[in-house]
């Protein structure tokens, strides 16, 4: 079939499809018994209460809430941080690995490639870099320039107190 | 005269300081030394293990270590990136209460994800980092981690422990030795050894949870959503493995334990700020893509 003749001219558009299919779909599991959300709110309707050790899909995240797909299908929010991610779960990180070596050609082909990067062996082959650091003092922000940052997005300070551990 | 001015005090408090630090508390109490004396021990204890730098050597100190992070890999080249950052890390940086202290932010031109910070107000997030969080939030709380390590003095306290060669100790020598050579980048050099292996081997576990709690306590101080750092932890947790993350990982405790400890910390004191919280805003997106396109620097 000519379409395999050269497999790498797919290899982009493969690329992209996996990656859309593959966004944050991440195995984690449920830490304690809670309520299956509608929406990301506390006052949502709840669907289904969920055991404390529920396997779950999450395939979102929007403020404190993760998006989450329980093994019978059903879909809805929880608290993030109820939720423990499996560690590499993400089907995305086999593809961030080709990804990043096509993209950047960075990290572990660093030295193959020639590409600078803050790997441990670029830490240990580094020199002192001082003119790099002034060039810092150039860039700080103005009072001025931090309270129109602050009122453009409308954040307002507030009182939080510092959390014990 | 105080107590521990006296030369025989000094000496036993150094012992016990000693003792103390090994943890051999019940030892000394059935030597016959009484709780008082343990006491004043103790605060000796304390003040040799804590940073004692002047403000000039802690800037020194500083310098060198930001000076080795670059030299590993140099500032991303462009202006609005980089104030971008700054005007974020200056507001995160007016919620920890401290006017002394001279931040500067800046973005490392690598695709390794990771970020960094120095003593004397250094803070440094990765390009690849910067096209890896999703929204503003999640910068402002990786942002506020690194603050909290520098207005906590963690990476002082860890270079003064990793400082076998008396670099540190030894600053005001050193620095007066080469003082007619150009000032500071000569005497830079044992430091830079001591930053270079701070940096490649991390902090403390206690450290990096302080950070977070932190971190997130800030972030939602300046008006934004409080789970954006922990937004990024489950990110990393995604990403066990994967090309760009082995320091980051090697340095840090898991992003699952990380979240254990907030979620404990956390529970749901947060949660009343979450409806009034600001989680990205254009700008971010603008500058993350604009991060995106920047190419890696060559050898």
């Amino acid at each position: 079939m000519r379409i395999f003749q050269n497999p790498f001219r797919l290899l982009p558009a493969a690329l992209i499809v996996v990656s859309c299919l593959a966004q944050a779909q991440s195995a984690g599991t449920l830490i304690r018994a809670a309520e299956l959300k509608a929406e990301p709110f506390a006052d949502a309707a709840a669907l289904v209460n969920l055991p404390g050790d529920a396997a779950l899909t999450v395939v979102d995240s929007k403020g404190g809430w993760s998006k989450v797909k329980t093994q019978d299908g059903k879909t809805g929010w929880v608290r993030l941080l109820n939720v423990r991610l499996a560690a590499g779960a993400s089907d995305t990180s086999a593809l961030a690995s080709i990804g990043g070596v096509i993209r950047t050609g960075t990290t572990k082909s660093a030295a193959t490639t020639g590409v600078k990067g803050l790997s441990k062996e670029d830490l240990a082959r580094a020199k002192p870099n001082p003119a790099e650091v002034r060039k810092l003092d150039a860039w700080r922000a103005k009072d001025g320039e931090i309270n129109r940052f602050a009122a453009a997005r409308k954040l307002t300070a507030r009182d939080v107190p510092e959390l014990k551990p | 005269m105080t107590l521990s001015n006296q030369p025989k005090f000094r000496h036993a408090a150094t012992l016990a300081a000693i003792v103390l630090l090994a943890g051999c508390t019940e030892q000394l109490r059935k030597a016959g030394i009484d709780e008082n004396s343990l006491k004043a021990a103790g605060a000796v204890a304390t003040s040799m293990s804590k940073s004692e730098a002047t403000p000039a050597e802690e800037s020194q100190i500083g310098q060198a270590s930001a000076s080795i992070l670059l030299g590993a890999a140099p500032l991303v080249q462009d202006r609005e990136i980089q104030t971008y950052v700054n005007q974020l890390g200056g507001l995160l940086a007016r919620q920890t209460g401290r006017k002394d202290i001279n931040w500067r932010f800046g973005v490392i031109n690598s695709s390794n994800v990771n970020a960094f910070a120095a003593p004397d107000g250094y803070v440094f997030i990765t390009k690849g980092l910067l096209r890896t969080v999703n929204d503003e939030a999640e910068l402002a709380g990786v942002l506020a981690h690194e603050i909290a390590h520098v207005v906590k003095r963690h990476y002082l306290i860890a270079m003064r422990k990793k400082d076998t060669t008396g670099a540190l100790t030894n600053l005001a020598a050193t620095s007066a030795k080469t003082a007619g050579v150009k000032g500071s980048e000569l005497a830079a050099d044992p430091l830079a050894n001591v930053a270079q292996n701070m940096y490649s081997s991390g902090l403390d576990k206690g450290d990096e949870y302080e950070a977070d709690r932190l971190g997130v306590v800030y972030a939602t101080r300046a008006g934004y959503d409080p789970y954006g750092l922990p937004r990024v932890l489950n990110l990393y947790a995604t990403k066990a493995g994967s090309n760009g993350f082995e320091l980051l990982f090697s340095t840090h405790p898991s992003p699952q334990d990380r979240l254990a400890e907030l979620d404990k910390a956390m529970g749901d004191k947060l949660t009343a700020y979450e409806a009034r919280s600001v989680s990205d805003s254009k700008a971010f997106q603008q500058i993350r893509n604009k991060a995106g396109r920047v190419p890696d620097p060559r050898r």
